[in-house]
């Protein structure tokens, strides 16, 4: 079942705070987060997130079509070690 | 340090059986998995190290995985013994990238360097986590995680095999 539209999205507060404090100050830096269950709204946009993964911090840059996420969904908990090794036909690109 | 220029580049990962006519369930790993159409064989890289090739008969995909029928596997049985095998293809068939865009294959073993000419480490993997790509750099005493954003990755130097990177505060605490 949904969360209840009455009570809007969760929004980690203390994360919230310093991402509204980042964009008053107009400031980049990569921010640690142990709030997976927080939503993504649209302050998060364009701020590199160090999201824990139970594991260590995977940097996860937010996009606009994040907003409305979780945070965790972006952080992968299980490794998965690819394919030995095996060189795969992905590719990639700065963001 | 990695191969740069493999013989073969996996395209698909045979999962299982599908039916009882030879077709097999493919686990894609392409960012293309309609690519398939367009080819007309496979390089079959089978556990056991043994690798031949076979042409692509017919090609479906649905639910996020491919469904091959191959040249001369036409039962059940047949399409059992290439479970776990790796499809293949040679790099001349990679599709065209864009000028910023690279295989994640390509940068294993790169030294990676911050703009004021410190060295991190060596490019170790690369995970993809939906957004962008994070590098895993590893250095002699530690691993350090890299997202390939605009902001972070400054320049790919091809010719050096560098990855010239611009730390954003807090990146490495």
């Amino acid at each position: 079942m949904p969360r209840s539209v009455k009570k809007g999205p969760y929004v980690d507060e203390t994360l919230l705070k310093r991402i509204q404090g980042l964009n008053d100050s107009n400031q980049k830096r990569v921010l640690k987060t142990w709030a997976r269950r927080s939503t993504i709204t649209p302050e998060f946009v364009g701020h590199t997130l160090a999201i824990h993964n139970g594991n260590k911090f995977i940097p996860v840059f937010i996009s606009e079509n994040m907003v409305g996420h979780k945070l965790g969904e972006f952080s992968p908990t299980r490794t998965f070690r690819g394919h030995g090794g095996k060189a795969a036909e992905k590719s990639g690109r700065p963001r | 340090m990695p191969n740069q220029s493999p013989r073969y580049i996996a395209v698909g990962f045979v999962e299982k059986p599908q039916g009882i006519k030879g077709e097999i369930k493919v686990r894609p790993l392409t960012d293309h998995p309609s690519r398939f159409s367009l080819l007309p064989s496979l390089y079959i890289e089978m556990p056991d190290q043994s690798i031949f090739e076979l042409a692509i008969e017919d090609f479906s995909e649905r639910n996020g995985s491919v469904y091959l029928r191959l040249q001369g596997i036409n039962s059940r049985e047949a399409a059992e013994k290439l479970r776990g095998a790796y499809l293949s293809i040679t790099p001349d068939y990679l599709l065209p990238l864009q000028e910023d865009e690279f295989y994640y294959f390509q940068i294993l073993g790169f030294k990676v360097k911050t703009l004021a000419g410190d060295t991190i480490g060596l490019v170790d993997s690369v995970m993809d986590v939906t957004s962008n790509a994070v590098l895993t750099v590893k250095s002699s005493d530690d691993e350090y995680l890299v997202p390939v954003i605009k902001d972070v990755v400054k320049k790919i130097d091809w010719p050096n095999k560098e990855i010239l990177i611009e730390p954003i505060a807090g990146l490495f605490d």
